[in-house]
């Protein structure tokens, strides 16, 4: 396949790094790039509408090199910048983002950082530079630099809370849903009674980064967070679990908590009290649409665009409650060849699909599309045209979501699941009302003359002349 | 002179001496820029902001019948996103990786314009620099040489490199070389009936507004680069005339097709409120020897806004505008006269072109407020804090940190602003705002120690 991509998605490692850390409260990124390279990532994300951090955008320190840097060098201009962001900005923790030019011209960044780390400053690096990968990398290697580095600067004896669990792989912006997955799997966790560091969002920030040493296991819910946690596996001994995605059922809960048991003590009482509780949420809503499930063959012809979690997450949920038929998975996330990660879904994805491809390029997107003779497609705004185009259903629910504001929404654990649930039979419904409505024109248009009104869900029909009683009457 | 026999557009600094650094009042501006050349500044703190490649994109998308191959690493092309807009336009990223640095990314650039041609049957193609491609020193042009003619369509290279210019607009300026240069039509014998109106960076509510009045007066018009085709831009040298939308940003353009293609310049001013708007209707309407006609059409506007108008909306309220040089005026005036006490401005850039904006500005006192740089945040914050300004009103993105200030944010974006339509949009918008006075405050991203300093700290004099 080519290297070439028509209409990419991802942004780069720099890109990845960066809404990583904008998104740790108390941390403060400076960038050592040409102006623009992380503009371009606040433009791109600003359009998905999960809301700007307080160090994201045009607040992000950064050397804005010039021509004389890229010549010259520019370690100098980033060691000024360094020292004046301290004077400038409130933070906790500064964290150092290198750039493709910087990696090219070859500054030091890690000297620079070293040199005021030595004054005692609180600041790390990460020496990734766009082109070393896309933003799913940048935020895994982000993740991973700073927990190397973070108990030089942030002085913590280790001290393992028994009941504390590390939380990776969600990557904030590129699961449109990261905040209110985030506080999803919070609500999860603590129902149990145990603690989490999330690192982003509402209840997370530079503490969590500091404690993660003192965690008693990290859970890992994605390819995208192994990194981090073998980290602390090596040096801390803090174990990890992987799974192949966030829970999306009672029974994905039920399973995660299984899991972690092996590495924490979870009150029994506590535990079923909560699960029950959660499955109890499930059935309710499950046996109010099993109606719909029926009615309106929710059983479609489903293609799944997303990131590899997300797709895992998706498919699983539709084909299992609704019956779809998961006929292909477009994974935009995924690399080609992955050598950097022990966890291999090869086999559940072709458990769930019926088809899997690897590619974010547009092209092999709407070729994919167009084969699969998909009724409904889950995937982004960028397979809108392409949906409207082969007239399939689209529910945007991976990265990007045009027009829209996402704010604590959640498509993880049981009310994600629900959540995923009603958009997927609204969006069948209005499929089939427009069938409808197609019909009744059809109808319209063969017999000629007045109108007539469909009403009461196809029930009955209200005839407004006698020629339409009598097509209605043959009709029977 | 024309700069079209360069290669490519000399960048703002080099052509008129733009600074982007400066920070202190009016008084101290007008000095600095009287000469014949603008002494350069720098920052020693700063904060990222947009560049040439962001701007020369934003412009490129927008020009239909056009594919848009941004060569430089994955991250850079993430502009399309940027874009917000479901496949209105196409590009492609050559995805360069590290071993491209190393040993050129020619392949894949050549790879990008056939899949282009082939899968989209573009008019033209247009290749975006990056910094990445700047450092590598790719030689794009022995790949456009090569394919040129086989695929039978312009390509035209956009020399964008984002870090060799501080002011964005050179972006602007490089599009417009490239088009003039490449694409419009040189045989310029006959003139048709329409008048080209150049727009670089308004919004489509602005461009429509302005669009409704020629229409109107029965004006035919295109618009340029923004929403055109590659038609459009072929015949730009054929137009009657050229109005600009922001001088600051068109004039480039508007000269070059005046000096080269013989279309004459209408020189005006942004038509923002009432008085902006009626000076560039006047000034169209004289060239096309239709002043009576525009006369009685303001006169009606004017009768309608005059209605409405409420002069006091603003009264003790201190005001900061942050815009483009070229609207501060139109803006600044406006927000006088509904009663507000305007404390200073800040501009991405000033000029020897458009710093004659800084003589109008006589309702400002001579010690008022001067910041020019893109973005930075934090001088403004200094300043919004110390002055206690009430009203930030802004054509910028991502002015939450306003309101840790203790201000309220008046934005010019996704709405009309332009126009006498825009007259009535902006007081909506300033009643809107003044209700969320003292609303939505959160503590401030900067030190105090930094806020009690003078806010021109960082900005030095740059040593050569």
């Amino acid at each position: 396949m080519s290297n070439v991509i028509k209409n990419p998605r991802n942004g780069c490692a720099l890109h990845g790094a960066l809404q990583t850390v904008h998104e740790i409260e108390g941390v403060v990124p400076v960038v050592h790039a040409n102006a623009g390279c992380g503009v371009i990532n606040y433009l791109a994300n600003k359009s998905v509408g999960n809301g700007a951090g307080r160090y994201s955008g045009f607040a992000i320190p950064g050397t804005a090199a010039q021509e004389r840097h890229v010549i010259f060098g520019g370690a100098s201009r980033l060691r000024e910048q360094i020292k004046n962001t301290i004077k400038v900005v409130n933070g906790d923790l500064y964290v150092i983002l290198n750039s493709c030019e910087s990696a090219m011209v070859g500054d030091d960044v890690d000297a620079m950082t070293r040199e005021i780390v030595e004054q005692g400053e609180p600041v790390v690096d990460t020496l990734i530079a766009g082109f070393n990968g896309g933003s799913h990398y940048g935020y895994e290697h982000v993740l991973n630099d700073i927990l190397k580095t973070i108990d030089g600067v942030k002085k913590n004896e280790k001290n393992t809370d028994s009941k504390l669990i590390n939380i990776f792989g969600i990557v904030p912006q590129k699961d449109p849903y990261w905040q209110g997955n985030l506080e999803e799997i919070r609500r999860i966790f603590t129902g149990v009674g145990l603690k989490v560091n999330l690192f982003f969002g509402v209840y997370g920030g530079v503490d969590d980064l500091v404690n993660a040493k003192n965690a008693v296991a990290s859970v890992v819910f994605s390819r995208w967070g192994e990194l981090p946690a073998k980290l602390l596996k090596e040096r801390f001994d803090v174990p990890y679990i992987t799974v192949s995605s966030l829970p999306a059922s009672a029974r994905d809960e039920r399973e995660l908590i299984e899991k972690i048991s092996e590495y924490v003590d979870i009150d029994q009482e506590v535990r079923e009290s909560f699960l029950n509780s959660e499955e109890k949420y499930e059935k309710n809503y499950l046996s109010r649409i099993r109606d719909d499930i029926f009615e309106y063959d929710l059983g479609k012809r489903t293609l799944i665009v997303g990131d590899e979690e997300q797709v895992i997450r998706y498919g699983k949920l539709f084909s299992e409650v609704l019956g779809a038929r998961v006929v292909g998975a477009v994974l935009t996330d995924a690399l080609k060849k992955d050598e950097e990660h022990d966890r291999d879904n090869t086999e559940l994805l072709e458990s769930i699909a019926e088809n899997i491809y690897i590619t974010s390029d547009a092209k092999d997107i709407e070729d994919i599309i167009k084969r699969s003779r998909a009724e409904v497609v889950i995937g982004s705004s960028l397979e809108k045209k392409i949906a409207e185009k082969n007239n399939v259903s689209l529910l945007e629910f991976s990265y990007p979501i045009y027009h829209r504001a996402i704010l604590n929404q959640t498509t993880a654990g049981v009310r994600g699941q629900i959540e995923l649930l009603q958009s997927y039979i609204s969006i069948v419904k209005e499929k089939q009302l427009e069938k409808k409505e197609e019909l009744i024109r059809f109808v319209q248009s063969v017999k000629g003359g007045e109108s007539w009104h469909e009403l009461s869900h196809g029930k009955s029909v209200v005839r407004n002349s006698e020629r339409t009683a009598k097509l209605v009457n043959y009709g029977g | 002179m024309s700069f079209l026999d360069d290669r490519k557009a000399l960048t703002r600094e080099k052509r008129l001496s733009a600074l982007s650094h400066f920070h202190g009042t009016l008084e101290g501006l007008i000095d600095e820029t009287s000469g014949t050349e603008i002494k350069q500044r720098i920052r020693t703190f700063s904060q990222i902001h947009v560049d040439e490649t962001i701007y020369a994109f934003d412009v490129l998308s927008k020009i239909e019948d056009s594919v848009i191959i941004v060569n430089g690493s994955i991250g850079c092309s993430a502009l399309g996103i940027a874009q917000d807009e479901e496949e209105a336009f196409t590009w492609f990223s050559t995805n360069l990786v590290e071993r491209d640095t190393i040993l050129g990314g020619d392949d894949k650039l050549r790879e990008a314009i056939l899949r282009a041609n082939e899968e989209k049957h573009p008019k033209a193609i247009f290749i975006l620099g990056t910094p990445v491609v700047a450092i590598n020193n790719d030689d794009i042009n022995s790949v456009i040489l090569e394919l040129e003619d086989e695929i039978g369509i312009p390509i035209i290279s956009i020399y964008t490199d984002g870090f060799k210019s501080k002011t964005p607009v050179t972006g602007y300026d490089i599009v417009t070389h490239s088009l003039l240069k490449y694409l419009v039509d040189k045989n310029v014998d006959l003139k048709e009936d329409f008048i080209n109106v150049i727009s670089f960076s308004e919004n489509i509510e602005d461009v429509a507004s302005i669009a409704g009045i020629l229409h109107e007066l029965n004006i035919k018009f295109q618009v340029l680069p923004r929403f055109s085709s590659i038609e459009e831009i072929r015949k730009a040298s054929k137009a009657r005339a050229t109005v600009v939308l922001n001088p600051e940003e068109g004039d480039y353009l508007a000269k070059e097709l005046e000096e080269v293609f013989g279309v004459p310049y209408i020189e005006s001013e942004a038509p923002i409120g009432f008085r902006g708007t009626k000076n560039f209707l006047l000034k169209l309407g004289s060239f096309l020897n239709i002043e009576e006609q525009v006369v009685a059409y303001i006169d009606e506007a004017e009768a309608k806004i005059s209605e409405q108008f409420v002069s006091n909306i603003l009264e003790d309220k201190r005001v900061f505008v942050d815009a483009s040089l070229s609207k501060v005026y139109g803006y600044g005036r406006l927000l006088t006269n509904l009663g507000g006490q305007m404390v200073g401005f800040s501009s991405p850039f000033v000029d020897l072109d458009n710093k004659k904006q800084l003589k109008r500005f006589d309702f400002l006192q001579k010690n008022a407020i001067a910041i020019i740089g893109n973005g930075q945040q934090f001088e403004k914050a200094n300043e919004l804090e110390k002055n206690h300004i009430d009203i930030f009103f802004s054509e910028n993105v991502g002015n939450s940190y306003v309101t840790d200030e203790g201000a309220v944010v008046v934005s010019t974006k996704n709405r009309v602003t332009y126009g006498f339509e825009g007259v009535d949009v902006i007081i909506a918008s300033i009643r809107r705002a003044l209700r969320l006075q003292g609303k939505n405050g959160n503590v401030s991203s900067y030190k105090d120690s930094f806020k009690r300093r003078s806010g021109n700290w960082y900005v030095k004099q740059e040593v050569s």
